[in-house]
């Protein structure tokens, strides 16, 4: 039972520093970001396309409709 | 030998300074206006004719496409009609896009033989607004900066100290950056459920009377109510005396195509219905927007019965459709590399700074 709960402990502690290892902090937040970027500029959900229309017409490379 | 005639074709404002339409604009965009002339001398009226005219968008391009990426090498106008008397035949149009648009204008006599029928093939080039390239290059530049800054900071994270949990700039780099993206999705989403409703109303097709009775003339309307953003839609009109039901030709015939919700014009001509008496054009629709048709009906200056103008509208019902996905795509994938050039930008040098202090302990 202990055995089992301490290599739990230490997957966690894995997966913690994991988590915090500067490849994975990175691309967490590249996704983030890039999510905004898409929503923002991209998303075809109607009230988002509605909103961010002026700004997607103004903006070069971006397809509006 | 008669001298032949030629055609002309002119453009308001300049070909070089024409700009594609902007949608959203704080002043409404005008359309361009382009005439085309038939001459044959300075002095002299030219023959009569009849015009057939085309505009083609310019071609799509993957790697940079435009706003309205549905409509790009799409018809955006087919028509056929007899020129007026005086050879100057005008239209407005708006032009959706930047790049090179293709004019056919194929050229006949109504009294056969009078002239050769001539076709050409224009090009008209339209610059893309300056505003989006500015537009462009402010987002590239933030989204460097925001790139280079999480480098910066995610990439100290290295000189944790061992045992230490998260370190501390690192929970508010990624706290910090959630929340300017919840709060942006949420300012989206809010204003969105609460203000004043954007209508891209899909109004039911109206079920309109396909005539107009007015000042003895039947004009029977197509059926058309509804189009799709991409598409030509064929539109027609017949106009016959109401108690001969012989077809009329000693008519004009204005028609303004108005983009209902915002007012703008897409599209406005002269134009006279053929011998059947029927006037038909093909138009392609690039806001998926309700649309209005304004007609007038006029004598023509040779009538004998001159009556006065008549008015009717007619609307239709334009289907949006969104750019495919791959389109898309190629726009996001730009964005992606500069923020992705930033953060690796940032993590490097915040790579090299670490070297240092570790060579110099």
């Amino acid at each position: 039972m202990q055995t089992s709960l301490l290599s739990l402990q230490r997957a966690g502690q894995g997966l913690g520093r994991l988590t915090l290892s500067v490849p994975i902090q990175a691309i967490l937040y590249a996704f983030l970001c890039l999510l905004t970027v898409w929503t923002v500029y991209f998303s075809t959900f109607p009230p988002i396309h509605h909103q961010a229309h002026s700004l997607r017409h103004h903006t070069l490379a971006v397809a509006c409709h | 030998m008669s001298q032949e005639p030629q055609i002309t074709l002119q453009t308001l404002p300049l070909e070089n300074q024409i700009l594609p339409f902007e949608a959203e604009a704080e002043t409404p965009t005008l359309p361009v206006q382009i005439t085309l002339q038939l001459a044959r001398q300075a002095d002299k009226r030219p023959e009569p004719a009849r015009v057939h005219f085309q505009i083609q968008t310019p071609p799509p391009n993957f790697w940079l496409p435009t706003d309205f990426p549905v409509v790009e090498g799409t018809q955006l106008l087919d028509i056929e009609t007899a020129l007026p008397l005086n050879g100057k035949w005008q239209l407005l149009q708006s032009l959706p896009v930047r790049g090179v648009y293709r004019l056919l204008v194929n050229v006949e006599p109504l009294l056969s033989n009078s002239f050769k029928p001539i076709t050409r093939t224009l090009s008209l080039s339209v610059n893309e607004n300056v505003v989006k390239f500015r537009n462009f290059a402010i987002l590239a530049a933030f989204l460097l900066t925001c790139g280079f800054g999480g480098g910066l900071v995610i990439g100290g994270t290295s000189r944790q100290n061992s045992g230490e949990i998260a370190p501390m700039r690192v929970r508010l780099l990624l706290s910090a950056t959630a929340v300017v993206a919840i709060l942006a999705l949420l300012v989206i989403n809010f204003e969105a459920e609460f203000a004043e409703s954007h209508t891209h109303t899909h109004t039911q097709p109206h079920q309109e009377v396909p005539f107009v009775y007015a000042s003895g003339f039947i004009v029977e309307w197509s059926a058309l109510t509804q189009a799709t953003v991409g598409q030509p839609a064929a539109i027609a009109m017949h106009i016959s005396d109401a108690k001969t039901r012989k077809p009329v030709q000693d008519i004009e015939v204005h028609v303004r195509v108005v983009q209902a919700e915002e007012g703008w014009v897409a599209l406005a001509f002269w134009a006279k219905p053929n011998r059947d008496g029927w006037l038909r054009w093909k138009q392609g629709f690039f806001d998926g927007a309700p649309h209005r048709l304004e007609i007038e009906i006029a004598p023509d200056s040779l009538r004998s019965d001159q009556f006065k103008p008549f008015r009717f509208t007619r609307e239709i019902d334009v289907e949006p459709v969104a750019p495919p996905l791959a389109t898309r795509t190629i726009g996001f994938f730009y964005f992606s590399i500069f923020l992705v050039a930033g953060l690796v930008g940032g993590l490097w040098i915040r790579g090299r700074q670490t070297q240092k202090d570790i060579s110099l302990r």
